[in-house]
């Protein structure tokens, strides 16, 4: 890993303000100011509107409590669509401005950014100033800016103003922030590691750095020193810029209700293969490791996987799909388990052109199998995405678009545009 | 990270990176047409340009509405259209302008006089619209989209 002086650029990041919940009200103008919680499909509150926050609504509450308990707040169901055309949105904003910009979640961005870019405004604060100004000015929501040394401090500066927050974390404040910021809020120090933290008497993101290094060391993973030198102004880790993040691809889908239907499940694994091979296809990428899971729906129970190398590069879904059936069962399905997601990772992808011929297209027998993708690819294309799919990826599409149409028909929503939807006008 | 996820209850998650949405499908331009024919060299000079980027200048802050009654009729905007609009804090008289008014999305042209900025429909049985205190201007209309079966 290079280790980069932190006088040439400092790391801002962006991170929403109950972002689901924004984007929901942005486009009901009705709903501005009011408490407002999104997750009715799903039975549980999965973002709320500062206005629900404070009221004492919570992450994870169920629905039905939220009915009974608060009967002012307005609950409306999810559109992910939506959230992600409001992140990509944020995303390439940071593009244009940056050449490092790393998508993290759907709602939070980092960017490296320059001394050079903040000297033609004169002070962090007027260009970041300026950057929040044009980002709330386009996507019409607020997110909370945080400026500093390393990525897990910037973490730490974003959170202090939340929300519609911008802080520069100077060297010469950190000490005296860190002692106010509990050490379990920390990025990366999970429930685990606070609670085994706390038992050593650190409550506080100050008391871990003043915590002998060699002592972190001895007791702890590498991840859990990495924070400690970040939280130190250490720079370790680095802005992994999206756009050339050809190493791995994912493709991951949740569904409710929970299913422990190994047809159904099978099916949306197929579903998101498919999506996966997409993509290396119109990347020029090919893939010969992968990964697949499915996630239970109780957290405690670590996700069920499995890693496969397949015999040569591929991007060809049936490929990765015949090895899949093989583990199915074996080891990735467990009946008595109800899960929530499946999800593909392709790791080492290469450029397609790059693969010596003895090991991608070895025969012509493979080319021939492989061209008729290509031709899918254009169909698809033409015709929109999921007009052509494979059989086994059947269940999966006919019982996500008959929800996906259900629920979009009671709330107005319409679907697929190619512009975030804002509702009707009059 | 997965953690960090799942603490958000991010149900779908894409690669980092990626344009959400379908391809842009492009359209060749393919000159202005005159008399006679384009040559080749002329026709080289012009970029292929997409019918997206065509209707979207500044993507990161446009928007889709669906049009619902006839309020801008004589502006050839009807019921059903599906409208462009752009975020912007500095809308000028005479654009079609979208309006926070009490709740609702408002589509009006934008007009200025001696008491200042009101709302005018395009359909002459609409009144004006005057705002009693501020008027909360959120987009400017930048194109219509009418689609035929």
């Amino acid at each position: 890993m290079k280790r980069t002086g932190n006088q040439e650029f400092k790391i801002l990041h962006v991170d929403g303000d109950g972002f689901f919940a924004s984007c929901e009200v942005s486009r009901r103008p009705d709903l501005k100011g009011k408490p407002v919680v999104v997750g009715e499909e799903r039975g549980i509150a999965s973002a709320m509107s500062y206005e629900a926050k404070r009221l004492g609504i919570t992450r994870g509450m169920p629905i039905f409590k939220v009915r009974q308990e608060f009967p002012q707040v307005t609950i409306l169901s999810s559109h992910f669509e939506l959230y992600e055309q409001f992140a990509s949105a944020l995303y390439s904003i940071l593009a244009k401005h940056f050449a490092n910009v790393e998508w993290y979640s759907i709602d939070e961005c980092f960017a490296e950014v320059p001394l050079s870019y903040m000297e033609r405004f004169g002070s962090w604060e007027v260009a970041i100033g300026n950057l929040k100004k044009e980002i709330q000015g386009s996507l019409g929501i607020t997110y909370s800016f945080g400026v500093a040394d390393t990525k897990v401090l910037a973490k730490v500066a974003s959170k202090l103003n939340k929300p519609d927050g911008l802080t520069i974390l100077r060297e010469a404040d950190r000490v005296e922030v860190l002692a106010r910021t509990p050490i379990g809020s920390i990025w990366g120090i999970g429930y685990r590691s606070a609670q085994s933290l706390d038992k050593l008497g650190i409550k506080t993101a100050l008391d871990f750095i003043n915590y002998p290094v060699e002592r972190i060391k001895s007791r702890y993973a590498e991840p859990i020193l990495a924070i400690w030198h970040e939280l130190h102004g250490t720079r370790l880790h680095s802005v992994h810029t999206s756009h050339d993040a050809k190493k791995s691809m994912q493709a991951t889908r949740s569904f409710a209700p929970a299913s422990n239907d190994p047809e159904f499940l099978f099916s949306e694994l197929s579903r998101n293969i498919e999506i996966a091979c997409r993509r290396l296809r119109a990347q020029g990428l090919a893939t010969k490791t992968f990964g697949v899971f499915l996630k239970p729906k109780l957290k405690l129970k670590a996700r069920s996987s499995a890693q496969i190398t397949l015999p040569e590069y591929t991007q060809n879904p049936s490929d990765l799909l015949r090895a899949v059936r093989e583990v199915f069962t074996t080891e990735l399905f467990n009946e008595r388990h109800l899960y929530r997601a499946t999800g593909v990772s392709v790791f080492g992808l290469v450029d397609k052109e790059n693969i010596p011929e003895d090991l991608f297209g070895k025969s012509e027998a493979k080319q021939d199998r492989d061209s008729y993708l290509l031709a899918l690819d254009k169909v698809s294309e033409k015709c929109g995405a999921g007009s052509i799919f494979l059989g086994s990826s059947m269940r999966s599409i006919t019982k996500r678009s008959k929800e996906f149409e259900a629920r979009n028909a009671k709330d107005n929503y319409i679907a697929n545009l190619p512009l975030p939807y804002m509702g009707e006008v009059y | 990270m997965n953690n960090l996820r799942e603490k958000n209850h991010i149900l779908i998650e894409e690669s980092p990176g990626q344009w959400i949405g379908e391809p842009v499908k492009v359209l060749r331009v393919l000159g202005v047409v005159e008399a006679g024919f384009p040559t080749p060299a002329e026709e080289d000079l012009l970029d292929t340009i997409s019918l997206d980027e065509w209707l979207i200048e500044k993507r990161e802050a446009s928007f889709m509405l669906q049009v619902k009654g006839d309020s801008m009729y004589d502006a050839g905007i009807r019921t059903g259209d599906m409208v462009i609009v752009e975020r912007t804090d500095s809308a000028k008289p005479g654009q079609i302008v979208v309006a926070n008014i009490d709740g609702a999305w408002t589509m009006k042209y934008l007009r200025q006089d001696a008491q200042g900025f009101y709302l005018e429909a395009a359909n002459k049985h609409y009144g004006v619209m005057r705002p009693k205190e501020d008027l909360q201007i959120s987009a400017v209309v930048k194109a219509v989209i009418r689609k035929y079966e």
